[in-house]
């Protein structure tokens, strides 16, 4: 206990101590840390007021079914936390150097392990901790609850939740690195997708919320009434349900059944938190040993790839084919880089097959507008998004390898177009896939969707020119780790700038699209040249925005490495 | 030819290296030292074109670095003090990277790598990813890397950190060769043995400043001076 006592005081040392440097660039980047965040524990608290409103008192849904979709958010959410402490954990307990450093020490296993989990856990999961604990709030002020639900809630069911999900994320790692060496790296990758897919389809098979609706509103209005019977029996065993069942009974006054689901989640997380510490005290030197043997295993199969292999000729000038190549190979060696796109890909088809099938169409043109911006906005936070996971990083990501490039005779804007180029046309072809599936039921507005596409074109250009330069301004060749630099505060700052690029085009195009929108809908009087004005505005407002932040991040690569 | 001429280098008030000027010839050997902090480092950074320097110049076989960098660059080959590797490349692929970017024809790199890593004793470990290599191995690959392009100026950072002795003597016949064959080699290094053995000439750096700078005859006198004891000339020059 001494021994972590000791590391945890030097890391929050450590920590104090990098948080409260005055100068000025820190404090200009906490405090759009605190913006952004701020924002978006706002946004949850708010969205999720008005679900609950909406929910009871418009669609008078009832309490029952309420809880039955909390429990299936929840569902998402555990395994939202899961992924991602499996993905932090990877990397800080088997790729970190302070872990081998670690290792030198006599400091016992069990306690680097237990340091290292809750570092890992604590990392990974406060940004979901703060949006739940705001999803919280914004639920209950619904049933105007006194501050201890809130407390209570928090300590004793969230809290545990999460820290169930990172034990079980754990403890499968920890199985899993074991044996990796044997199995092989790609094969538990691929079973680890599979896994994940596979729950999260059997869920909603099992649970089948379309069946449990039409159920329940049979009974209508008498919805609020306990329809338990209708749970599928696996159910009974899933924490997501238990703090469902909890929040459900609470609200129906009788706390002593709510409590029981309470000391279920507890004493299941208690025995979850102690397998994983004695599997931790079995496996972890163990895993750590074999995941070693599996970095010596590795040989590359390049002929599969003929293309891309750095051995081969290319037609390329020969600086250019290798940056490409490196650039590709370096990206997809990394377990990190690719499990993150790959777990993005199948969000993003989803949502495209899914924003495919919805009607966007609206009578009232004001219902209209504020629906199109909406679907706009969301495609652009989409770019946005990846562009800060993908883009911002490509500089650092270099790390201390850069010297072989910066002391090669290789220009260093060749360096940076290329970095450009091979970010900036995947993300581009993804925002056209996104206003061709989005535009689907929008088809007799051919101007909006005309528009749509060259707006897209252009705050992808924005969006990854911001986020390669801000990425090449504010470079940290320090951090290996791609997840950590896209989560810094000077990334968040540059999503901060994202905010406001999409505030001001929002800004720019309302009155315009409202406008069209009354014509095409009313008949109202209203000059096309207005809509297109806005639109190029928004256009040379992109190309504007772009174009400094390439010249920024040019010149930050030129600066002493 | 490296000429370093009139360098000064800044970090805000600190001043790293100041007003040095410096001559290496074709095939001479030229031995950098001084104790932690000195100041050689951030010369091999200007001399790379890793770092700006805040004043002077370095001209390698007579072309301004910062003028024309990718020009002066193709006569340079650069070994780091810590040979950071891309992780994800094998040895084999980071080679392959390393001989495109200095535009070495593709035809010749295959047989060059066979030769250098015949020389080095890379063996099978070429095939391997880099993120498993030890740091001597790291050492061989980069060495390897700034020899493949066959160039004029040899600019090397502690070689020998790393290695192990027979790895060391490899290292040392390789730059004795480069250096006969008329390349100019800048080397810098704690290894007072390895200077004694390899340099033609030497310079002592203390706080950015060069204390001492001579032709190997003259060092003769110097040691004899300092009880015949290299070691001592440095330890008096750095007190």
């Amino acid at each position: 206990m001494r021994d972590i006592l000791h590391i945890v005081r030097f890391k929050f040392r450590t920590f104090l101590t990098l948080s409260t440097e005055w100068q000025k660039h820190n404090i200009v980047q906490q405090a759009a840390s605190v913006f952004v965040f701020g924002g978006f524990i706002l946004g949850a608290y708010l969205g999720a007021r008005v679900a609950t409103d909406y929910l009871l008192d418009t669609a008078k849904l009832g309490l029952f079914l309420l809880h039955r979709f909390i429990s299936m958010a929840l569902f998402v959410f555990f395994l939202s936390v899961n992924v991602g402490n499996i993905i932090v954990s990877y990397a800080t307990l088997y790729r970190s150097p302070e872990t081998a450093y670690y290792l030198t020490t006599p400091i016992s296993h069990t306690s680097l392990f237990l340091v290292k989990f809750f570092d890992n856990f604590f990392y990974s999961s406060a940004a979901f901790f703060l949006i739940a604990l705001s999803v919280l709030i914004g639920y209950g002020s619904h049933f105007h609850l006194p501050w201890d639900f809130y407390a209570r809630t928090l300590m004793l069911m969230l809290f545990p939740f999460m820290l169930l999900s990172g034990c079980i994320a754990v403890m499968l790692l920890l199985v899993l690195m074991r044996y990796a060496h044997r199995i092989g790296i790609r094969k538990i990758i691929m079973f680890l997708v599979v896994l994940y897919l596979g729950v999260l389809f059997g869920y909603f098979h099992v649970t089948n919320p379309m069946s449990l609706v039409s159920s329940v509103v049979q009974h209508f209005p008498h919805v609020d009434q306990y329809f338990g019977y209708l749970d599928p029996a696996i159910a009974q065993f899933l924490p997501n349900h238990w703090i469902a069942e909890s929040l459900y009974w609470t609200m129906r006054g009788d706390e002593s059944h709510a409590l029981s689901y309470t000391w279920l989640l507890l004493g299941t997380t208690g025995i979850t938190f102690t397998s994983m510490v004695f599997i931790g005290k079995r496996l972890f030197y163990k895993s750590w040993l074999s995941s070693l043997d599996l970095l010596m295993a590795r040989e590359v199969q390049s002929s599969r790839l003929h293309i891309l292999d750095l051995t081969n000729p290319s037609r390329l000038n020969p600086q250019t084919s290798v940056l490409v190549k490196k650039e590709i190979w370096q990206f997809l060696r990394e377990p990190s880089q690719w499990i993150h796109l790959g777990i993005l890909a199948i969000l993003i088809v989803t949502f495209l097959v899914s924003v495919a099938g919805i009607d966007f169409k609206q009578s009232l043109p004001s219902f209209q507008t504020i629906s199109y911006l909406v679907l706009l906005i969301f495609s652009i936070f989409l770019i946005a998004s990846i562009a800060l996971r993908f883009v911002f990083p490509c500089i650092s990501v270099e790390g201390a390898n850069f010297w072989s490039i910066l002391s090669a005779p290789v220009s260093r804007g060749r360096v940076f177009w290329i970095k450009f180029f091979l970010v900036f046309l995947p993300i581009l072809l993804l925002s056209e896939l996104l206003v061709i599936f989005s535009h689907r039921s929008l088809g007799k507005y051919s101007a909006v969707i005309e528009a749509a596409g060259v707006m897209m074109l252009c705050s992808s250009f924005a969006l990854v020119s911001l986020n390669l330069g801000a990425g090449s301004f504010f470079a940290n060749f320090r951090e290996r780790n791609p997840i950590r630099i896209a989560s810094s505060q000077s990334a968040t700052l540059t999503f901060l700038l994202c905010i406001v690029y999409v505030v001001v085009l929002v800004g720019v195009f309302y009155l315009p699209l409202n406008g069209y929108f009354g014509y095409m809908l009313r008949g109202a009087s209203f000059r096309m040249e207005t809509f297109w004005s806005a639109v190029i505005t928004i256009a040379a407002m992109s190309l504007i925005v772009g174009a400094v932040s390439l010249v920024l991040g040019y010149r930050a690569l030129r600066r002493d490495y | 030819m490296i000429e370093l001429i009139h360098l000064t280098k800044t970090f805000g008030s600190f001043t790293a290296v100041h007003d040095l000027t410096l001559t290496i010839n074709p095939g001479e050997f030229f031995g950098f030292l001084g104790p932690n902090g000195a100041g050689k480092t951030t010369t091999i950074k200007m001399m790379t074109g890793l770092f700006t320097p805040a004043s002077g110049q370095v001209r390698i076989n007579g072309i301004d670095i910062q003028a024309e960098p990718e020009r002066a660059k193709r006569n340079i080959g650069y070994i780091p003090d810590q040979p950071f590797l891309y992780e994800k490349l094998t040895g084999r692929e980071f080679l392959y990277f390393s001989a495109g970017l200095y535009n070495v024809h593709h035809a010749d790199i295959a047989e060059r790598i066979r030769k250098l890593t015949e020389a080095f004793e890379i063996g099978a470990w070429i095939d391997r990813r880099t993120e498993s290599y030890s740091q001597g191995m790291r050492q061989r690959i980069a060495i390897t890397a700034a020899l493949l392009h066959d160039p004029t100026v040899l600019i090397v950072d502690e070689p020998m950190v790393g290695l192990d002795p027979r790895s060391a003597y490899l290292v040392k016949q390789v730059l004795k060769e480069r250096s006969k064959a008329g390349v100019s080699i800048f080397m810098s290094t704690h290894s007072l043995p390895v200077v004694e053995e390899l340099c033609d000439r030497v310079g002592i750096i203390k706080e950015g400043i060069l204390v001492f700078e001579d032709t190997a005859g003259s060092f003769e006198i110097f040691r004899d001076k300092y009880n015949g004891s290299f070691e001592t000339l440095f330890l008096e020059l750095t007190r």
